[in-house]
Protein backbone atom coordinates (compact mmCIF):
# COMPACT_ATOMS: atom_id res chain seq x y z
CA UNK A 1 0.00 0.00 0.00
CA UNK A 2 2.53 2.39 0.88
CA UNK A 3 5.67 2.86 -1.00
CA UNK A 4 5.95 2.04 -4.67
CA UNK A 5 8.08 -0.92 -5.46
CA UNK A 6 11.57 0.14 -6.27
CA UNK A 7 11.63 1.14 -10.08
CA UNK A 8 13.44 -0.92 -12.40
CA UNK A 9 11.55 -0.07 -15.18
CA UNK A 10 13.60 -2.49 -17.68
CA UNK A 11 12.62 -5.95 -15.91
CA UNK A 12 9.14 -7.54 -16.60
CA UNK A 13 7.21 -8.53 -13.60
CA UNK A 14 7.32 -11.55 -14.56
CA UNK A 15 8.62 -14.17 -17.26
CA UNK A 16 7.04 -17.36 -18.61
CA UNK A 17 8.85 -19.04 -20.85
CA UNK A 18 7.26 -22.35 -22.64
CA UNK A 19 5.38 -23.20 -19.71
CA UNK A 20 3.46 -26.52 -19.86
CA UNK A 21 1.23 -27.62 -16.58
CA UNK A 22 -0.38 -30.81 -16.12
CA UNK A 23 -2.98 -32.29 -13.95
CA UNK A 24 -2.37 -35.88 -14.46
CA UNK A 25 -3.32 -36.35 -17.87
CA UNK A 26 -5.04 -33.71 -18.46
CA UNK A 27 -3.01 -30.34 -19.71
CA UNK A 28 -4.00 -26.94 -18.57
CA UNK A 29 -1.01 -24.99 -19.75
CA UNK A 30 0.69 -25.77 -22.85
CA UNK A 31 4.16 -23.95 -24.06
CA UNK A 32 3.07 -20.42 -22.27
CA UNK A 33 5.63 -18.11 -23.27
CA UNK A 34 4.44 -14.63 -22.01
CA UNK A 35 6.45 -11.04 -20.45
CA UNK A 36 4.01 -9.31 -17.89
CA UNK A 37 5.58 -5.75 -18.01
CA UNK A 38 5.82 -3.55 -15.18
CA UNK A 39 3.20 -0.45 -14.74
CA UNK A 40 0.46 -2.23 -16.40
CA UNK A 41 -3.13 -3.27 -16.39
CA UNK A 42 -3.42 -7.14 -18.15
CA UNK A 43 -6.40 -8.94 -18.75
CA UNK A 44 -6.53 -12.48 -19.07
CA UNK A 45 -9.66 -13.58 -21.07
CA UNK A 46 -10.59 -17.18 -22.41
CA UNK A 47 -13.45 -19.99 -22.44
CA UNK A 48 -13.90 -22.18 -19.23
CA UNK A 49 -11.05 -24.45 -18.61
CA UNK A 50 -8.77 -22.41 -20.35
CA UNK A 51 -6.49 -22.26 -18.20
CA UNK A 52 -6.81 -19.16 -16.44
CA UNK A 53 -6.84 -19.73 -12.98
CA UNK A 54 -3.86 -22.29 -13.52
CA UNK A 55 -1.90 -19.82 -14.62
CA UNK A 56 -2.23 -17.65 -11.78
CA UNK A 57 -1.66 -20.23 -9.13
CA UNK A 58 1.50 -21.31 -11.37
CA UNK A 59 2.61 -17.50 -11.11
CA UNK A 60 2.08 -17.55 -7.47
CA UNK A 61 4.24 -20.98 -7.21
CA UNK A 62 1.20 -22.74 -6.29
CA UNK A 63 1.87 -25.35 -8.78
CA UNK A 64 5.47 -26.47 -10.51
CA UNK A 65 5.05 -26.45 -14.56
CA UNK A 66 5.80 -29.74 -15.84
CA UNK A 67 7.95 -27.65 -18.24
CA UNK A 68 9.47 -24.42 -19.02
CA UNK A 69 10.82 -21.50 -16.65
CA UNK A 70 8.89 -18.77 -14.72
CA UNK A 71 10.88 -15.98 -12.91
CA UNK A 72 8.69 -13.49 -11.02
CA UNK A 73 11.27 -10.54 -10.50
CA UNK A 74 8.92 -9.03 -7.53
CA UNK A 75 6.27 -10.19 -5.02
CA UNK A 76 3.21 -11.74 -6.02
CA UNK A 77 -0.40 -10.72 -4.42
CA UNK A 78 -4.01 -12.43 -5.01
CA UNK A 79 -7.45 -12.06 -4.66
CA UNK A 80 -8.94 -15.50 -5.33
CA UNK A 81 -12.61 -16.44 -6.53
CA UNK A 82 -15.40 -14.84 -4.63
CA UNK A 83 -17.80 -18.70 -4.37
CA UNK A 84 -15.19 -20.65 -2.34
CA UNK A 85 -14.65 -18.54 0.82
CA UNK A 86 -17.03 -19.26 4.19
CA UNK A 87 -18.87 -15.61 4.34
CA UNK A 88 -20.18 -17.35 7.29
CA UNK A 89 -17.30 -17.03 9.45
CA UNK A 90 -16.80 -15.41 12.22
CA UNK A 91 -14.75 -12.44 10.54
CA UNK A 92 -15.30 -8.83 9.95
CA UNK A 93 -14.57 -6.56 6.50
CA UNK A 94 -11.45 -5.25 8.77
CA UNK A 95 -10.28 -9.15 9.75
CA UNK A 96 -10.27 -9.86 6.45
CA UNK A 97 -8.30 -7.58 5.08
CA UNK A 98 -6.05 -7.81 7.87
CA UNK A 99 -5.65 -11.26 6.63
CA UNK A 100 -3.35 -9.63 3.54
CA UNK A 101 -0.70 -8.71 5.99
CA UNK A 102 -0.42 -11.57 8.20
CA UNK A 103 2.73 -12.82 6.35
CA UNK A 104 4.38 -9.15 6.91
CA UNK A 105 3.19 -9.93 10.93
CA UNK A 106 4.64 -13.43 10.91
CA UNK A 107 3.98 -16.52 12.84
CA UNK A 108 2.29 -16.22 16.89
CA UNK A 109 1.88 -12.61 16.46
CA UNK A 110 -1.14 -10.22 16.30
CA UNK A 111 -1.34 -7.24 13.42
CA UNK A 112 -0.64 -3.90 15.23
CA UNK A 113 -1.73 -0.77 14.95
CA UNK A 114 0.13 0.06 11.89
CA UNK A 115 -1.47 -3.04 10.28
CA UNK A 116 -4.68 -1.73 11.49
CA UNK A 117 -4.32 1.53 10.02
CA UNK A 118 -3.41 -0.29 6.77
CA UNK A 119 -6.29 -2.58 6.81
CA UNK A 120 -8.80 0.59 7.47
CA UNK A 121 -7.35 3.08 4.63
CA UNK A 122 -7.13 -0.65 2.10
CA UNK A 123 -10.80 -0.33 3.07
CA UNK A 124 -11.30 3.37 2.00
CA UNK A 125 -9.29 2.77 -0.95
CA UNK A 126 -12.36 0.25 -2.65
CA UNK A 127 -15.26 2.75 -0.73
CA UNK A 128 -16.04 0.57 2.27
CA UNK A 129 -14.14 1.83 5.16
CA UNK A 130 -17.95 2.46 7.16
CA UNK A 131 -18.20 -1.69 6.61
CA UNK A 132 -14.96 -2.03 8.92
CA UNK A 133 -17.19 -3.12 11.78
CA UNK A 134 -19.57 -5.72 9.62
CA UNK A 135 -19.45 -9.25 9.58
CA UNK A 136 -18.24 -10.44 6.24
CA UNK A 137 -21.66 -12.44 5.98
CA UNK A 138 -23.75 -9.35 5.61
CA UNK A 139 -22.18 -7.96 2.58
CA UNK A 140 -23.12 -7.69 -0.83
CA UNK A 141 -21.94 -9.58 -3.08
CA UNK A 142 -20.01 -6.33 -4.87
CA UNK A 143 -18.48 -5.47 -1.23
CA UNK A 144 -17.57 -8.98 -0.85
CA UNK A 145 -15.83 -8.56 -3.65
CA UNK A 146 -13.97 -5.02 -2.40
CA UNK A 147 -12.95 -6.40 0.69
CA UNK A 148 -11.06 -9.38 -0.94
CA UNK A 149 -9.62 -6.49 -3.50
CA UNK A 150 -8.48 -4.78 -0.01
CA UNK A 151 -7.06 -7.55 1.77
CA UNK A 152 -5.09 -7.91 -1.54
CA UNK A 153 -3.75 -4.55 -1.53
CA UNK A 154 -2.78 -5.06 2.00
CA UNK A 155 0.12 -7.44 0.48
CA UNK A 156 1.65 -5.15 -0.80
CA UNK A 157 2.55 -6.65 -3.83
CA UNK A 158 4.09 -5.26 -7.12
CA UNK A 159 1.98 -8.43 -9.26
CA UNK A 160 -1.12 -8.68 -8.47
CA UNK A 161 -2.97 -11.58 -9.57
CA UNK A 162 -7.39 -10.97 -9.31
CA UNK A 163 -9.18 -14.30 -10.37
CA UNK A 164 -12.48 -13.45 -11.80
CA UNK A 165 -12.57 -10.02 -9.68
CA UNK A 166 -15.70 -8.48 -11.34
CA UNK A 167 -17.88 -11.58 -11.95
CA UNK A 168 -21.55 -10.36 -11.24
CA UNK A 169 -19.79 -7.30 -9.80
CA UNK A 170 -22.50 -3.84 -9.44
CA UNK A 171 -21.86 -0.42 -11.11
CA UNK A 172 -20.25 0.93 -7.60
CA UNK A 173 -17.55 -2.22 -7.11
CA UNK A 174 -16.58 -1.76 -10.99
CA UNK A 175 -15.98 2.35 -10.90
CA UNK A 176 -14.18 0.99 -6.98
CA UNK A 177 -11.99 -1.79 -8.80
CA UNK A 178 -11.07 0.48 -12.11
CA UNK A 179 -9.96 3.60 -9.88
CA UNK A 180 -7.44 0.93 -7.45
CA UNK A 181 -6.39 -0.91 -10.55
CA UNK A 182 -5.11 2.79 -12.19
CA UNK A 183 -3.65 3.90 -9.05
CA UNK A 184 -1.58 0.79 -8.41
CA UNK A 185 -0.57 0.72 -12.42
CA UNK A 186 0.67 4.31 -11.86
CA UNK A 187 2.47 2.96 -8.86
CA UNK A 188 4.32 1.15 -11.16
CA UNK A 189 2.86 -2.02 -10.60
CA UNK A 190 1.62 -4.65 -12.28
CA UNK A 191 -2.07 -6.13 -12.48
CA UNK A 192 -3.04 -9.37 -14.12
CA UNK A 193 -6.72 -9.50 -14.35
CA UNK A 194 -8.83 -12.81 -15.03
CA UNK A 195 -12.13 -11.99 -17.10
CA UNK A 196 -15.37 -13.30 -18.85
CA UNK A 197 -15.91 -9.95 -20.00
CA UNK A 198 -14.34 -9.30 -23.66
CA UNK A 199 -15.64 -5.72 -23.37
CA UNK A 200 -14.68 -4.49 -20.11
CA UNK A 201 -11.22 -5.87 -20.51
CA UNK A 202 -10.80 -4.57 -24.22
CA UNK A 203 -11.72 -0.75 -22.76
CA UNK A 204 -9.27 -1.15 -19.88
CA UNK A 205 -6.60 -3.18 -19.95
CA UNK A 206 -3.45 -2.35 -21.53
CA UNK A 207 -2.56 -5.72 -22.97
CA UNK A 208 -4.80 -9.26 -23.31
CA UNK A 209 -3.77 -12.35 -22.75
CA UNK A 210 -6.41 -14.79 -24.49
CA UNK A 211 -6.35 -17.86 -23.40
CA UNK A 212 -7.17 -21.19 -24.27
CA UNK A 213 -4.53 -23.87 -23.02
CA UNK A 214 -1.89 -22.03 -25.31
CA UNK A 215 -1.57 -18.68 -25.86
CA UNK A 216 -3.76 -17.55 -28.77
CA UNK A 217 -2.61 -14.12 -28.84
CA UNK A 218 -1.24 -11.45 -26.15
CA UNK A 219 -0.87 -7.80 -27.08
CA UNK A 220 -2.58 -4.54 -26.95
CA UNK A 221 -6.90 -5.71 -27.26
CA UNK A 222 -7.07 -4.48 -30.77
CA UNK A 223 -4.58 -6.56 -31.92
CA UNK A 224 -5.16 -9.37 -29.60
CA UNK A 225 -8.53 -9.46 -30.01
CA UNK A 226 -9.09 -10.18 -33.49
CA UNK A 227 -12.06 -12.22 -35.30
CA UNK A 228 -9.65 -14.98 -35.96
CA UNK A 229 -7.77 -15.02 -32.72
CA UNK A 230 -11.60 -15.09 -30.86
CA UNK A 231 -12.88 -17.72 -33.09
CA UNK A 232 -9.93 -19.85 -32.52
CA UNK A 233 -9.92 -19.20 -28.92
CA UNK A 234 -13.45 -20.14 -28.16
CA UNK A 235 -14.23 -22.21 -31.04
CA UNK A 236 -17.92 -21.62 -30.95
CA UNK A 237 -20.10 -19.27 -33.19
CA UNK A 238 -19.31 -15.49 -32.91
CA UNK A 239 -21.00 -12.53 -34.46
CA UNK A 240 -19.32 -9.35 -35.57
CA UNK A 241 -21.30 -6.52 -35.88
CA UNK A 242 -19.88 -3.18 -36.45
CA UNK A 243 -16.93 -3.87 -35.13
CA UNK A 244 -18.34 -5.68 -32.44
CA UNK A 245 -17.39 -9.14 -31.13
CA UNK A 246 -20.81 -11.14 -30.00
CA UNK A 247 -19.97 -14.75 -28.62
CA UNK A 248 -22.78 -16.73 -28.86
CA UNK A 249 -21.08 -20.28 -27.83
CA UNK A 250 -22.46 -22.95 -26.25
CA UNK A 251 -21.65 -23.90 -22.60
CA UNK A 252 -20.44 -20.46 -21.86
CA UNK A 253 -21.67 -19.16 -18.75
CA UNK A 254 -22.24 -15.50 -18.28
CA UNK A 255 -21.72 -14.27 -14.85
CA UNK B 1 -26.55 -22.37 49.90
CA UNK B 2 -25.36 -25.97 51.77
CA UNK B 3 -26.41 -27.50 47.92
CA UNK B 4 -23.71 -25.32 46.15
CA UNK B 5 -21.49 -26.11 49.26
CA UNK B 6 -22.35 -29.47 50.46
CA UNK B 7 -20.50 -31.50 47.81
CA UNK B 8 -17.56 -29.61 47.82
CA UNK B 9 -16.22 -31.37 51.14
CA UNK B 10 -16.28 -34.66 48.79
CA UNK B 11 -12.39 -34.56 47.61
CA UNK B 12 -13.69 -36.45 44.74
CA UNK B 13 -16.22 -33.64 43.64
CA UNK B 14 -13.38 -31.40 44.08
CA UNK B 15 -11.34 -33.19 41.71
CA UNK B 16 -14.84 -33.88 39.37
CA UNK B 17 -15.38 -29.81 39.10
CA UNK B 18 -11.76 -28.98 38.07
CA UNK B 19 -11.96 -32.06 35.38
CA UNK B 20 -15.07 -30.43 34.31
CA UNK B 21 -13.97 -26.84 34.32
CA UNK B 22 -10.62 -27.72 31.73
CA UNK B 23 -13.27 -30.27 29.73
CA UNK B 24 -15.82 -26.57 29.21
CA UNK B 25 -12.81 -24.36 28.49
CA UNK B 26 -10.48 -26.92 25.98
CA UNK B 27 -13.85 -28.58 24.28
CA UNK B 28 -14.93 -25.21 24.27
CA UNK B 29 -12.11 -23.04 22.25
CA UNK B 30 -11.73 -26.21 19.80
CA UNK B 31 -15.12 -26.54 19.55
CA UNK B 32 -15.15 -23.42 17.57
CA UNK B 33 -13.65 -24.97 15.03
CA UNK B 34 -15.06 -27.89 14.83
CA UNK B 35 -18.45 -25.70 14.36
CA UNK B 36 -16.85 -23.55 11.79
CA UNK B 37 -15.38 -25.73 9.67
CA UNK B 38 -17.55 -28.54 9.65
CA UNK B 39 -15.71 -31.21 11.31
CA UNK B 40 -18.33 -32.54 13.86
CA UNK B 41 -18.10 -35.69 11.34
CA UNK B 42 -14.47 -35.88 11.86
CA UNK B 43 -14.70 -35.09 15.62
CA UNK B 44 -16.78 -37.66 15.98
CA UNK B 45 -14.40 -39.83 14.19
CA UNK B 46 -11.52 -39.20 16.80
CA UNK B 47 -13.12 -39.73 19.72
CA UNK B 48 -14.03 -43.43 18.49
CA UNK B 49 -10.76 -44.09 17.64
CA UNK B 50 -8.97 -43.33 20.54
CA UNK B 51 -11.10 -46.42 21.92
CA UNK B 52 -8.16 -48.84 21.50
CA UNK B 53 -5.92 -46.75 23.20
CA UNK B 54 -7.59 -46.40 25.92
CA UNK B 55 -8.17 -50.10 26.00
CA UNK B 56 -4.46 -50.74 25.75
CA UNK B 57 -3.29 -47.80 28.52
CA UNK B 58 -6.17 -49.90 30.45
CA UNK B 59 -4.50 -53.01 30.20
CA UNK B 60 -0.65 -51.77 30.68
CA UNK B 61 -2.13 -50.09 33.68
CA UNK B 62 -0.74 -46.71 32.16
CA UNK B 63 -2.71 -43.10 31.94
CA UNK B 64 -5.63 -43.77 29.70
CA UNK B 65 -5.26 -39.98 28.94
CA UNK B 66 -1.94 -41.00 27.39
CA UNK B 67 -3.17 -43.70 25.53
CA UNK B 68 -5.81 -41.65 23.73
CA UNK B 69 -3.95 -39.24 22.59
CA UNK B 70 -1.53 -41.43 21.45
CA UNK B 71 -3.84 -42.96 19.06
CA UNK B 72 -5.52 -40.04 18.73
CA UNK B 73 -2.70 -38.24 16.45
CA UNK B 74 -2.12 -41.09 15.00
CA UNK B 75 -5.20 -41.57 13.82
CA UNK B 76 -5.53 -37.16 12.81
CA UNK B 77 -2.46 -37.92 10.75
CA UNK B 78 -4.21 -40.84 8.83
CA UNK B 79 -7.19 -39.05 8.10
CA UNK B 80 -5.24 -35.66 6.99
CA UNK B 81 -3.09 -38.18 4.61
CA UNK B 82 -5.70 -40.17 3.15
CA UNK B 83 -8.07 -37.43 2.57
CA UNK B 84 -5.63 -35.60 1.06
CA UNK B 85 -5.27 -37.58 -1.77
CA UNK B 86 -8.34 -37.68 -4.30
CA UNK B 87 -8.63 -41.11 -4.52
CA UNK B 88 -11.04 -41.54 -1.59
CA UNK B 89 -13.17 -39.01 -0.44
CA UNK B 90 -13.00 -37.44 3.14
CA UNK B 91 -16.08 -38.86 4.68
CA UNK B 92 -15.13 -41.99 3.20
CA UNK B 93 -11.42 -42.19 4.64
CA UNK B 94 -13.28 -41.25 8.05
CA UNK B 95 -16.05 -43.49 8.08
CA UNK B 96 -13.48 -46.58 7.12
CA UNK B 97 -10.71 -45.66 9.51
CA UNK B 98 -12.68 -44.47 12.76
CA UNK B 99 -15.09 -47.64 12.56
CA UNK B 100 -11.61 -49.86 11.75
CA UNK B 101 -9.95 -48.18 15.01
CA UNK B 102 -13.49 -48.57 17.24
CA UNK B 103 -13.91 -52.25 16.18
CA UNK B 104 -10.13 -52.79 17.38
CA UNK B 105 -11.10 -51.49 20.53
CA UNK B 106 -13.81 -53.85 20.82
CA UNK B 107 -11.29 -56.75 19.72
CA UNK B 108 -9.25 -55.69 22.48
CA UNK B 109 -11.60 -55.37 25.12
CA UNK B 110 -13.11 -58.74 24.63
CA UNK B 111 -9.74 -60.67 25.13
CA UNK B 112 -9.14 -58.50 28.19
CA UNK B 113 -12.13 -59.79 30.34
CA UNK B 114 -10.74 -58.53 33.49
CA UNK B 115 -10.66 -54.84 31.75
CA UNK B 116 -14.40 -55.03 31.05
CA UNK B 117 -15.93 -52.67 33.74
CA UNK B 118 -13.05 -50.06 33.92
CA UNK B 119 -13.43 -49.68 29.61
CA UNK B 120 -17.39 -49.25 30.00
CA UNK B 121 -16.82 -46.68 32.71
CA UNK B 122 -14.64 -44.38 29.82
CA UNK B 123 -17.37 -45.32 27.44
CA UNK B 124 -19.88 -43.39 29.55
CA UNK B 125 -17.38 -41.27 31.70
CA UNK B 126 -16.80 -41.82 35.30
CA UNK B 127 -15.55 -38.10 36.34
CA UNK B 128 -15.58 -39.30 40.53
CA UNK B 129 -12.77 -41.66 39.22
CA UNK B 130 -10.60 -39.10 38.48
CA UNK B 131 -7.14 -38.84 39.86
CA UNK B 132 -4.94 -36.39 41.13
CA UNK B 133 -2.06 -37.11 38.25
CA UNK B 134 -5.23 -37.26 35.71
CA UNK B 135 -6.25 -33.99 36.62
CA UNK B 136 -2.49 -32.76 36.39
CA UNK B 137 -2.37 -34.20 33.12
CA UNK B 138 -5.67 -32.88 32.13
CA UNK B 139 -4.73 -29.07 33.15
CA UNK B 140 -1.15 -29.57 31.05
CA UNK B 141 -2.95 -30.67 27.86
CA UNK B 142 -5.24 -27.71 28.00
CA UNK B 143 -3.24 -25.37 28.45
CA UNK B 144 -1.14 -26.82 25.17
CA UNK B 145 -4.35 -27.42 23.53
CA UNK B 146 -5.45 -23.28 24.26
CA UNK B 147 -2.00 -21.46 24.11
CA UNK B 148 -1.66 -23.27 20.84
CA UNK B 149 -5.06 -22.48 19.33
CA UNK B 150 -4.59 -18.47 20.41
CA UNK B 151 -1.01 -18.70 19.15
CA UNK B 152 -2.35 -20.02 15.71
CA UNK B 153 -5.72 -18.35 15.41
CA UNK B 154 -4.61 -15.68 12.58
CA UNK B 155 -3.56 -18.65 10.96
CA UNK B 156 -6.37 -21.19 11.36
CA UNK B 157 -9.10 -18.41 11.04
CA UNK B 158 -7.66 -17.87 7.76
CA UNK B 159 -7.73 -21.11 6.76
CA UNK B 160 -11.17 -21.60 7.80
CA UNK B 161 -12.82 -18.88 6.07
CA UNK B 162 -10.02 -18.93 2.85
CA UNK B 163 -8.41 -21.74 2.16
CA UNK B 164 -7.15 -20.45 -1.64
CA UNK B 165 -6.30 -17.63 0.58
CA UNK B 166 -4.00 -19.93 2.49
CA UNK B 167 -2.17 -21.61 0.34
CA UNK B 168 -1.39 -18.59 -2.17
CA UNK B 169 0.06 -17.38 0.74
CA UNK B 170 2.12 -20.16 0.89
CA UNK B 171 1.32 -21.46 4.19
CA UNK B 172 1.55 -25.08 5.07
CA UNK B 173 -2.02 -25.41 5.10
CA UNK B 174 -1.66 -28.96 5.12
CA UNK B 175 0.47 -28.82 8.20
CA UNK B 176 -1.88 -26.56 9.69
CA UNK B 177 -5.03 -29.21 9.18
CA UNK B 178 -3.05 -31.68 10.92
CA UNK B 179 -2.22 -29.33 13.76
CA UNK B 180 -6.16 -28.38 14.25
CA UNK B 181 -7.36 -32.22 14.37
CA UNK B 182 -4.33 -32.88 17.01
CA UNK B 183 -5.26 -29.96 18.68
CA UNK B 184 -9.05 -31.33 18.46
CA UNK B 185 -7.55 -34.46 19.59
CA UNK B 186 -6.00 -32.87 22.63
CA UNK B 187 -9.28 -31.42 23.57
CA UNK B 188 -11.40 -34.46 23.65
CA UNK B 189 -8.94 -35.93 25.44
CA UNK B 190 -9.25 -33.98 27.95
CA UNK B 191 -13.00 -34.65 27.81
CA UNK B 192 -12.68 -38.26 28.16
CA UNK B 193 -12.56 -39.11 31.56
CA UNK B 194 -15.51 -36.35 32.48
CA UNK B 195 -17.80 -36.92 30.15
CA UNK B 196 -17.14 -40.07 28.14
CA UNK B 197 -16.23 -41.18 24.87
CA UNK B 198 -19.35 -41.64 23.33
CA UNK B 199 -20.69 -38.14 24.64
CA UNK B 200 -17.00 -36.06 23.95
CA UNK B 201 -18.63 -34.93 20.79
CA UNK B 202 -21.43 -33.32 22.34
CA UNK B 203 -19.05 -30.59 24.25
CA UNK B 204 -16.87 -29.90 21.50
CA UNK B 205 -20.00 -29.01 19.03
CA UNK B 206 -23.22 -27.59 21.62
CA UNK B 207 -21.42 -25.40 23.69
CA UNK B 208 -19.53 -23.32 20.66
CA UNK B 209 -22.87 -23.77 18.37
CA UNK B 210 -24.90 -22.03 21.33
CA UNK B 211 -21.89 -19.37 20.82
CA UNK B 212 -22.06 -18.81 17.09
CA UNK B 213 -25.96 -18.10 17.72
CA UNK B 214 -24.64 -14.83 19.74
CA UNK B 215 -21.79 -13.38 18.17
CA UNK B 216 -20.21 -12.46 14.97
CA UNK B 217 -16.41 -12.50 16.23
CA UNK B 218 -13.99 -15.37 16.35
CA UNK B 219 -12.56 -14.37 19.74
CA UNK B 220 -15.43 -13.74 21.29
CA UNK B 221 -17.25 -17.22 20.28
CA UNK B 222 -13.93 -19.37 21.42
CA UNK B 223 -14.17 -17.64 24.85
CA UNK B 224 -18.13 -17.58 25.08
CA UNK B 225 -18.20 -20.96 24.28
CA UNK B 226 -15.32 -21.94 26.65
CA UNK B 227 -17.96 -19.89 29.72
CA UNK B 228 -20.66 -22.14 28.22
CA UNK B 229 -18.85 -25.42 28.39
CA UNK B 230 -17.83 -24.83 31.69
CA UNK B 231 -21.09 -23.64 32.99
CA UNK B 232 -22.87 -26.65 31.74
CA UNK B 233 -19.85 -28.82 33.26
CA UNK B 234 -20.60 -27.04 36.45
CA UNK B 235 -24.11 -26.76 36.49
CA UNK B 236 -24.68 -30.82 34.99
CA UNK B 237 -22.09 -32.10 37.72
CA UNK B 238 -24.44 -30.99 40.62
CA UNK B 239 -27.58 -32.15 38.92
CA UNK B 240 -25.79 -35.60 38.86
CA UNK B 241 -24.44 -35.27 42.48
CA UNK B 242 -28.18 -34.25 43.65
CA UNK B 243 -30.06 -36.94 42.10
CA UNK B 244 -27.61 -39.29 41.55
CA UNK B 245 -27.80 -39.64 37.64
CA UNK B 246 -24.60 -40.38 35.30
CA UNK B 247 -22.22 -37.49 35.20
CA UNK B 248 -21.78 -37.18 31.36
CA UNK B 249 -25.32 -37.33 30.50
CA UNK B 250 -26.27 -34.70 32.91
CA UNK B 251 -23.67 -32.22 31.36
CA UNK B 252 -24.31 -33.05 28.35
CA UNK B 253 -28.32 -32.33 28.63
CA UNK B 254 -27.52 -28.89 30.70
CA UNK B 255 -25.34 -28.00 27.31
CA UNK B 256 -28.11 -28.75 24.96
CA UNK B 257 -30.73 -27.20 27.32
CA UNK B 258 -29.08 -23.79 27.23
CA UNK B 259 -28.55 -24.14 23.36
CA UNK B 260 -32.09 -24.44 22.85
CA UNK B 261 -33.14 -21.70 25.51
CA UNK B 262 -30.48 -19.59 23.20
CA UNK B 263 -31.65 -20.67 19.96
CA UNK B 264 -35.54 -19.96 20.78
CA UNK B 265 -34.49 -16.29 22.84
CA UNK B 266 -32.46 -15.60 19.49
CA UNK B 267 -35.07 -16.95 16.95
CA UNK B 268 -37.87 -15.13 19.18
CA UNK B 269 -35.57 -11.72 20.42
CA UNK B 270 -36.23 -9.69 17.01
CA UNK B 271 -39.75 -10.70 17.03
CA UNK B 272 -40.30 -9.56 20.80
CA UNK B 273 -38.01 -6.57 19.92
CA UNK B 274 -40.40 -5.39 16.93
CA UNK B 275 -43.44 -5.77 18.64
CA UNK B 276 -42.41 -3.92 22.00
CA UNK B 277 -40.83 -0.87 19.26
CA UNK B 278 -43.97 -0.95 17.38
CA UNK B 279 -46.51 -0.41 20.60
CA UNK B 280 -44.17 2.31 21.99
CA UNK B 281 -43.93 4.28 18.78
Amino acid sequence: MSSPPSAAPATAAALLDGVTVAYGQHVALDDVSLELPRSSIVGLIGPNGAGKTTLLRTLLGMLSPRSGSIDVTVPVGYMPQLGPAAWDFPLTALDVALQGGYRRTGWLRRPGAAERRSAREALGAVGLEHMAGRQIGQLSGGQRQRVLLARTLMQDASLLLLDEPLSGADAATEAAFLETLRGLREQGRTVVVSTHDLGWSAAHCDLLCLLSTRVISFGPPAQALSAERLAEAYGGAMLVVGGVHILAPEGHHSH
Amino acid sequence: MHYLTDPLQFEFMRRALMAIVLTGIASGVLGSYVVLRGLAFIGDALTHAVFPGIVVAVALGRSILLGALVVGLITALGIATVSRGRRVSEDTAIGILFAAMFALGVVLVSTLAAYQRDVADLLFGQILAVSQSDLYLAAGTTAVAVVTTVLLNKELSLIGFDRDMALAMRYPVFLLDLVLLGLITLAIVVSLQAIGNILVLAMLVTPAATARLVTQRLATMQLLSAALGVAAGVIGLYISFWWNVASGGAVVLTTTAIFFVVFAAVELGPRVQLRARSTSG
